[in-house]
């Protein structure tokens, strides 16, 4: 094997590589598209935390807490507090699993 | 010489920072000088295989995936277990910032794989032991994500994702020795302790392609490590000192970055 010397002999031949075109250039494709998606996703989150830094929002408060609104952190969850833009609590008692059982 | 004071070295996240950023732009170009020879290699160079005919080119990114797949989450239970018994910030962290990418070979070891095994076995998908360890492994990575996301990658996802880490390790000698195990429709390994039973030139091409694997997933990893340290020391004096004077001294990726659009929160 010559290192310097293609396998093909013409360029439709190199794509169509024997009868496995459609098999080996989807392979390459996803790859390239799946690490240019990663870093791609990577870009996407350093100028998000770039506009939280701007905002002099702390980056790990949850988006809804930064919005003014309660948190649905796993801290925030199971609290008593009403949330303002969701369904009122029901008295105590009368939640879920609490009391009036059939 | 002790070897915990270099081991350590490197646990507090600022001094972790620094190393990742350091490393970013070299590991990128590394991984662009194995790539491109590997490619050539793959797809220019090397003649057709006898059996499989053209389509055994697929082999040049599925072994990559597959491997990474495995090693990745092999460096993940190091650094949990690292994180677990010394209670390093810096080793969670490296956990976190590697999963992602394991995730994507993992993902892309099954779609390749796919992808081979169509032209042929003639089916997309057969339920071999080495398929479905595999499976079970992108679940794990899925899993680990999940884990983090539900702590919103707070410190208190540490342990969780740590433990899971480490259970999760027991995966990996069923995918290797699956092949051995049972009798699985999915070949042996090609390469072993004794030899490596295909051509020289081939093996090159696969060696390259999987070094810039390599240095590619160092260089995501350590820019991801440097993203999850900004997040979460985002309230320290070093960072702002770092962040502060943006227009002079932009060394946090985030004040690199280009600012986001309006509907980029």
């Amino acid at each position: 094997m010559n290192a310097l010397t293609p396998w093909f002999t013409d360029f439709s031949a190199f794509l169509q590589m024997g009868k496995h075109g459609v098999y080996v250039w989807p392979a390459f494709g996803v790859s390239a598209l799946a690490l240019a998606w990663e870093w791609w996703g990577q870009a996407r989150q350093a100028r998000r935390l770039r506009a939280l830094t701007v905002a002099g929002v702390s980056p790990l408060t949850p988006l809804r807490q930064a919005q003014g609104r309660p948190s649905l952190s796993p801290e925030g969850r199971g609290s008593n507090t009403a949330l303002p833009d969701l369904l009122p609590l029901p008295p105590a008692g009368e939640g879920r699993g609490e009391g009036k059982a059939p | 010489m002790s070897l915990e004071p270099t081991l350590f070295h490197f646990a507090p996240p600022k001094r972790l920072h620094a190393l990742a950023g350091r490393w970013v732009r070299p590991c990128l170009w590394l991984a662009l000088a194995m790539l491109l020879p590997g490619l050539w290699l793959a797809l220019v160079a090397t003649p057709a295989d006898a059996v499989q005919g053209e389509g055994y080119r697929i082999l040049y990114v599925h072994v990559p995936a597959a491997w990474m797949s495995m090693w990745i989450y092999a460096v993940i239970a190091f650094w949990s277990f690292i994180g677990l018994v010394w209670r390093t910030r810096a080793s969670h962290l490296m956990a976190h910032a590697l999963a992602p990418t394991g995730a994507v070979f993992a993902l892309l070891s099954l779609v390749t794989g796919a992808l081979w095994g169509k032209p042929m076995w003639g089916a997309w998908w057969v339920w071999d032991a080495r398929l479905t360890t595999s499976l079970l492994l992108l679940f794990l990575y899925l899993g680990y994500l999940a884990l983090l996301r539900a702590h919103e990658g707070r410190a208190s996802a540490d342990r969780p994702c740590a433990v899971l880490g480490l259970l999760g390790a027991l995966n990996l000698p069923l995918i290797y020795f699956s092949v051995h195990w049972w009798n699985t429709l999915h070949q042996g390994a090609s390469i072993t302790a004794s030899g490596a039973t295909m051509p020289g030139a081939t093996l090159a091409g696969l060696l390259l392609m999987t070094a810039a694997a390599w240095a590619w997933t160092f260089a995501v990893s350590f820019k991801r490590v440097q993203l999850l340290i900004e997040e979460r020391e985002a309230h320290t004096r070093w960072l702002h000192s770092l962040q502060g004077d943006t227009p002079n001294a932009p060394h946090s990726i985030a004040a690199r970055a280009q600012p986001a659009s309006a509907g980029g929160l």
